[in-house]
């Protein structure tokens, strides 16, 4: 398998692939392995190997996350957070009931109630006799000291378990909104190229499409091929409810050079069903109500 | 500083900031690179639950030990994804992990932080395979992707041992060619 000083080109590709039959080819890896740690050259294809392998991997359609996945697994370390990024606190050991008993026995064996000696350690609280007192509470403080130590530890721990999730979602936000607002910005910017593809070699009629979220009252409005108004004048867009109510102003527009205008994220109240979107001609300023006919419209 | 220079620097950075135990640095390199390891994982186990198992194992051995990845190695990026199938593979064959992650030696220039070029990267290398002749991408994708042993792929394909070893060879020679030829 070693042929000569070197392994050969074709065997470190196996290798880096993990393609030998690693029973029948056993001792033939063990070889490759041992030439490996000490053969600066081998390593240094092997390592070129592995750079090809690298490219091969890119060749992959790339996915994405399932969801909640960067979630799962900011969990999974905030679960094991590693010794030497745990805070001080965290290694005061909780004690536990017996011991604490322990701690607050009397030095000297036992003060039984009434000064009367006694060989049984008393439970706490033993504070019948002032002296008994005066010893027991360094150790009473000393006990609450560590308590809270130990009850804050736990929440600075929570704490930064949270503050982790907090920060991979805002990771995660930031990047949807880079992406959201990418999109935006194609669909609205005036650099933007606006063409709406036709049958035919006609003028396109005027149109306008709506997208509208009745639970947030959320309207993006976006129309082509609309004619210029006068200065005076503005296109009025309208939602008309479902339950019957007067048409709602949804935002005045004017049309650039290439006749395309948009409405985007108009103030409207969340939780009105639209049966119907209409256009009007309106003053520039825009008006509450309609006061000319509608020269679009859908539903 | 170029752009290469910048991210393989705030690579090394959020390393650091692991090493110290910053979380907040563990988020932000498994934002980066999480997407494509998880890739390359779900093209050879093609199970999502899987192919996610790995991808989380592979940045827990990074939290647990940072010092995995030494820059003078190449980029993280392109270590990532020969990790990501080298575990996948050890996954599908059932059997623990033969080599250690540290045992990943890698020399590529590669820069896989940003989506971008990624993309770009990802679109000439699929060109560059589309281009290999038919045998010599079906051998290297059953060894890469399937993890078959060249004697299993002689069986499967029923060709010599030695002609899969030359096929193998050849088509990762092609790689690294065509991307020189990118790169000039």
């Amino acid at each position: 398998m070693i042929d000569g000083q070197h392994i050969p080109e074709e065997d470190l590709a196996l290798y880096a692939l993990g393609a030998f039959d690693e029973v029948r080819e056993a001792a033939d890896i063990a070889a490759m392995k041992a030439h490996l740690a000490s053969c600066g050259n081998c390593n240094q294809a092997l390592a070129e190997v592995n750079g090809d392998l690298a490219l091969l991997a890119l060749s992959v359609e790339q996915l994405p996350l399932p969801a909640g996945a960067s979630q799962r697994f900011m969990e999974r370390i905030s679960a094991e957070q590693r010794p030497a990024a745990s805070p001080a606190v965290h290694s005061v050991p909780v004690p536990d009931r017996a011991a604490t008993g322990a701690s607050l026995k009397h030095p000297n064996g036992a003060v039984a109630s009434g000064g009367v000696p006694s060989k049984t350690p008393l439970p706490f609280p033993a504070t019948s006799a002032r002296s008994s007192v005066s010893v027991a509470l360094p150790w009473m403080l000393a006990a609450a000291m560590l308590a809270a130590a130990v009850y804050l530890g736990s929440e600075v721990s929570q704490l930064r378990a949270s503050r982790d999730l907090a920060r991979a979602e805002s990771v995660r936000l930031a990047v949807e909104a880079d992406r959201a607002k990418e999109v935006l910005e194609v669909l609205t910017a005036p650099a933007a190229q606006q063409v709406t593809l036709t049958q035919g070699k006609g003028t396109p009629a005027p149109m306008g499409r709506t997208s509208y979220m009745p639970s947030k009252g959320a309207l993006v409005f976006m129309a082509s091929h609309m004619p210029s108004l006068p200065a005076s004048k503005a296109y009025e867009l309208w939602v008309i409810p479902a339950n019957g109510h007067a048409p709602m102003p949804a935002g005045t527009f004017r049309p650039d050079e290439q006749g395309t205008a948009s409405v985007l994220l108009p103030p409207l109240p969340a939780g009105i069903p639209a049966k119907a979107f209409g256009v009007t001609i309106e003053r520039a300023e825009g008006s509450p109500v309609p006061t000319s006919p509608i020269i679009m419209s859908g539903s | 500083m170029s752009d290469f220079a910048a991210r393989s620097g705030e690579d090394a950075a959020l390393l650091l900031g692991i090493q110290s135990g910053d979380s907040g640095a563990m988020a932000t390199l498994f934002e980066r690179y999480s997407r494509i390891v998880y890739s390359v994982a779900m093209r050879v186990l093609r199970d999502p639950g899987h192919a996610e198992d790995v991808t989380q194992d592979i940045f827990v051995r990074i939290w647990r030990n940072p010092d995995s990845f030494v820059s003078g190695r190449g980029t993280l990026g392109a270590w990532l994804v020969v990790v990501a199938r080298n575990r996948s593979i050890d996954f599908l064959r059932r059997r623990r992990p033969s080599d250690s992650v540290e045992d990943v030696v890698l020399a590529s220039p590669m820069d896989l932080g940003a989506e971008s070029e990624r993309n770009i990267l990802m679109e000439k290398v699929r060109i560059l395979i589309a281009d290999l002749p038919a045998e010599q991408r079906k051998s290297i994708e059953l060894a890469f992707f399937d993890g078959l042993s060249h004697t299993e792929i002689a069986e499967k394909t029923g060709d010599p041992l030695g002609t899969v070893k030359t096929r193998i060879r050849l088509a990762l020679i092609a790689l690294r060619r065509g991307m020189k030829v990118e790169r000039q």
